[in-house]
């Protein structure tokens, strides 16, 4: 038998979670499309003619919507690990750490990109379509079109567009999963918390150290501009290396825990 | 079966095992006996490999329970004393957790609930928490894993529920088995375990089979009062005196736990003696 990984194992071990969390996850995604439906209604009322279901108002929705409930979802994922007898429930069914790892991966990372999307792009597109039909013979009304997710950048260090944001999103989220394993209790604020502390820390230190390293004629007159291979360095970090070292924490910290 | 050396565990600054080493076999019933907070659920805990000890090891099935691999956990099951089931019908929780456990018998399960009283189609989260134990207890037992795990299983079962756990897990027994029952409830476990194993202060006071028991302690009744004078423990009743006293002709009798726990706390070292000589 392989202590690993085993596929069937870690099948079991995804349609368990699945059948002991699909109520609240049903519910969790009528709510969304409801405050989706909500708040894009929301906007057709208080937005200008011009504005209504603009690339915008749909891109800043969408984004918003996947940071928030991303990193809500993740940070409570092992929140059964708070809790003792739900905790033993869980660190005791026969799967190893990595299948149970790879299953909080499957549904926080994957699957939760997948389903919001969707359901994203079905209000989304029904909410233009209605808006457009509705709107149609308003002679200052410019027809919305749907926006395009892949077709936005954050770090523009390379092309590719469609990946930077999902990666810079998954570099975020797995702070907050390691959060949900580190933190008892309120992990979600502790985490926001110890992600700023140790961003501070982290950024005061590049700017120290690389302010003593390299003369200041090199730079402006008060603040030292960072170079472009620094700016990439840290986008490559945030892209490519946040993320599976955040997971990797994760592992380690749950293969560790104790009730 | 389950190998404990030179076991050594605290919580954070507290002290609760040093030194402790014990030995449990297959097709054994061990009473797990001791006052609260003593450590009988810290040492099943450490056992599951839900705790780590500080020093010392643990071998269970041949395996290092801290590490918690699937060969080792698809073969030990712990009923705690505070657990959770999942917001699902039994059969739902069935179809989803017991596949996990390859010697799964949904036969026998359904005999244990059927035993219990407990209707087949009923939702986990109706259910009140002695009910919700009874259907934990009836999926441990099904599981048929080697090492069995119970931290005050009675606890919260009613008169009639404690008789049916009773029954029901003498037929389960099983000699490639190894069943452990932590409990304060002594009289919950009589007829039912072979090995009585106190701890106290993290140490073992007592362990012993509950044949030597019944071989060299004799509980009984008595109105003499000598006889209460010389036993090792003795308690007044209305009439005249409970005591454990010596087994003097050799003749097996009943094994009264709750006095033997009593003896052993207060007269400890006495009782010692008689099982060392």
């Amino acid at each position: 038998m392989n202590q690993f990984f085993s596929f069937d194992r870690f099948s079991l071990l995804v349609s368990k979670h699945w059948a002991d969390n699909k109520k609240r996850y049903l519910l969790s995604v009528l709510a969304f499309a409801g405050l989706l439906i909500t708040w894009f209604a929301f906007t057709l009322i208080i937005d200008d003619d011009a504005d209504r279901m603009s690339l915008d108002v749909q891109l800043s929705t969408y984004f918003f919507s996947l940071f928030i409930a991303g990193t809500l979802y993740a940070s409570q994922y092992y929140s059964e690990l708070a809790s003792k007898p739900k905790g033993s429930n869980f660190l005791l069914v026969p799967a190893s750490t990595f299948e149970k790892f790879l299953c909080s991966l499957l549904y926080t990372v994957i699957l939760f990109f997948l389903v919001l999307t969707a359901v994203f792009y079905i209000i989304n597109f029904s909410m233009v379509t209605i808006t457009n039909s509705i709107y149609a013979n308003d002679a200052t009304f410019k027809k919305a079109p749907v926006a395009n997710i892949f077709d936005v950048t954050f770090f523009e260090f390379d092309n590719n567009y469609a990946l930077n944001f999902l990666l810079f999103f998954f570099a975020i989220q797995s702070i907050f999963l390691l959060g949900s394993v580190y933190f008892r209790k309120y992990s979600y604020i502790k985490t926001i918390i110890s992600g700023v502390v140790a961003w501070f820390v982290i950024a005061g230190l590049t700017f120290f150290i690389y302010k003593e390293l390299y003369p200041k004629s090199k730079f402006g007159d008060d603040e030292p501009a960072f170079p472009s291979w620094l700016t990439m360095l840290i986008s490559i970090s945030l892209m490519y290396v946040v993320a599976p070292l955040f997971w990797t924490f994760t592992y380690f910290r749950l293969k560790a825990k104790q009730l | 079966m389950i190998s404990i050396n030179n076991l050594s565990f605290a919580y954070r600054k507290k002290p609760v095992f040093n030194g402790l080493s014990l030995q449990f076999q297959a097709g054994h019933v061990y009473g797990l006996l001791g006052k609260n907070g003593t450590g009988k659920s810290s040492l099943l805990r450490n056992i599951a490999g839900l705790l780590f000890p500080k020093k010392g090891s643990i071998r269970v099935n041949g395996f290092n329970p801290t590490e918690r691999l699937p060969g080792f956990l698809q073969d030990v099951f712990m009923v705690p004393e505070e657990f959770h089931l999942p917001d699902i019908p039994i059969p739902t929780f069935i179809a989803y957790y017991s596949p996990f456990y390859p010697h799964f018998n949904k036969d026998q399960f359904g005999n244990y609930i059927t035993a219990f009283e407990i209707p087949l189609d009923s939702t986990l989260q109706n259910m009140s928490y002695g009910q919700k134990k009874k259907v934990l207890i009836a999926f441990a037992l099904a599981t048929n894993v080697r090492v069995l795990l119970m931290d005050e299983p009675t606890n919260g079962l009613d008169i009639i529920s404690k008789g049916q756990f009773r029954k029901i897990l003498a037929q389960a027994l099983d000699e490639q088995q190894c069943i452990i029952i932590s409990t304060h409830q002594v009289k919950d476990l009589e007829n039912l375990i072979d090995r009585v194993t106190i701890i106290d202060d993290g140490k073992i006071l007592f362990d012993q089979t509950v044949e030597d028991i019944t071989r060299k302690l004799s509980f009984r009744f008595t109105y003499d009062a000598d006889d209460a004078a010389r036993a090792y423990y003795s308690e007044s009743s209305l009439r005249g005196n409970i005591i454990v006293s010596a087994n003097e002709d050799g003749e097996e009798g009943k094994i009264d736990l709750e006095l033997l726990y009593k003896a052993i706390v207060t007269s400890g070292d006495k009782i010692t003696k008689v099982f060392q000589s």
